[in-house]
């Protein structure tokens, strides 16, 4: 008899203990991080907590060491006798592409371009259109490229050296952790409903933010911003607004990002330091070869 | 000339059929020789392996066949690549010379890289 109270108790707390913890992570899944992601809707940019310590982390730096690349890669061509135009430095939308990370999320945007992006920077669209059309200016490209790889630049960093940095490690591990977390997959149910409540089929994937019908499309080659596109984007990034698709799951990456910096600040900080001298020496070098 | 028989001008409209079809190779071959000068490489297989895509460095979207399957990158002027079509989800920036995207994980989880994952760059 005893026994079998004490099993009933037993059981009885454990029920308790389970009840508890589910209501506390109930309540852990209800709350949602705020105030870690910003949000640039002029340039498109949605910056993280590692986007600080971060080379090409925030938009101010890659203008930065665009600008030096293009430089750079105007003296080499020069040599030859070939020009390359170079803007000044602006931080206007166009320089970068918007960031899409969790979709798109810009309808102004979306209901004139659809998939497609604003016009990009003089430089850019300069170097595209010789690239197009002039064959001995851009063999000439090329070389100066190559050089400029096999060159060491102090203050310009090539892919392995970028993709290897620790911010870029601490981002791939609270990726990892905003997916595995519930609120993920809770928050998209909202853009997904949402989708439907459009007429549009939501991807299953949880990585991809791509209506199926959207997909369809661009692998059939449609252009960006065609009609169809067109519509669909806007379907798709007024569905992002509205559920506040972006600033809740930047939020929610962001405050694990925050955690994780706060147990990595030292290492970070002397990250940081190196870009902070690796953009005073690119803005020197612009300074002296603009 | 005007006394040319039947079997003259049927040699005479094959020449002309054979210089037609040369200006086409010529042509096409030109086309092709002009879009891989204007183009960096995304490969199949690692170290540069396998089947070649050029990709245009002024296109936006779409890597046709090679869609969700480059392993190496070679020559690129510094793109961003993206895990999703019309440059969405996660994304990395390569300059230069890429042999083997298996041991690249940038913005990814650790059991995930880029080898098989480029949908659009831009």
């Amino acid at each position: 008899m005893n026994q079998k109270k004490l099993s009933l108790s037993a059981l009885t707390l454990s029920i308790t203990a389970i009840l508890a913890g589910c209501a506390a992570t109930n309540n852990t899944s209800i709350a949602e991080p705020d105030g870690f992601v910003q949000l640039n809707h002029k340039s498109g940019q949605i910056i993280l907590p590692l986007d600080r310590y971060d080379y090409y982390g925030t938009l101010s730096n890659m203008s930065t060491f665009d600008k030096a690349k293009n430089i750079w890669l105007r003296k080499c061509l020069n040599k030859a006798g070939y020009d390359l135009e170079v803007t000044q430095t602006d931080t206007s939308y166009s320089q970068v592409p918007e960031e899409r990370t969790y979709g798109l999320w810009l309808p102004d945007r979306a209901k004139v371009f659809g998939f497609d992006f604003p016009p990009e920077s003089l430089d850019k669209q300069f170097i595209n259109e010789k690239l197009d059309n002039d064959r001995a200016w851009t063999k000439e490209f090329n070389h100066c490229q190559n050089q400029l790889q096999e060159t060491k630049i102090s203050f310009l960093r090539i892919d392995q050296e970028y993709t290897s940095s620790l911010a870029s490690k601490l981002a791939s591990e609270s990726y990892e952790q905003a997916l595995s977390d519930e609120r993920w997959s809770e928050i998209r149910i909202d853009w997904k409903d949402c989708l439907e409540d459009g007429g549009l089929t939501p991807p299953v994937d949880k990585t991809s933010f791509v209506s199926i019908e959207a997909q369809e499309l661009l692998d059939s080659g449609s252009d960006l911003d065609s009609d169809e596109l067109v519509r669909i984007a806007n379907i798709e990034s007024s569905c992002n607004v509205k559920v506040e698709l972006t600033d809740r799951l930047g939020n929610l990456e962001g405050s694990i990002q925050d955690k994780i910096i706060s147990k990595n600040v030292d290492a970070l900080y002397l990250e940081k330091n190196e870009i902070e001298r690796e953009l005073k020496l690119a803005d020197i070098y612009i300074t002296k070869n603009l | 000339m005007c006394g040319r028989t039947l079997s003259q001008g049927v040699v005479i409209k094959k020449k002309l059929m054979q210089l037609a079809a040369s200006a086409v190779i010529a042509s096409t071959l030109a086309a092709v020789t002009a879009t891989s000068a204007n183009a960096f490489t995304l490969y199949e297989d690692a170290n540069y392996g396998g089947y070649g895509y050029h990709a245009n460095w002024a296109k936006k979207d779409g890597l046709g066949t090679i869609n969700n399957k480059a392993s190496s990158v070679k020559n690129s002027p510094g793109k961003w690549f993206y895990d999703g079509r019309g440059y969405t989800g996660r994304k990395v920036f390569i300059y230069g010379n890429n042999a083997n995207l298996k041991k690249l994980k940038t913005n990814l989880p650790w059991y995930q890289n880029w080898n098989d994952r480029f949908e659009s760059y831009k």
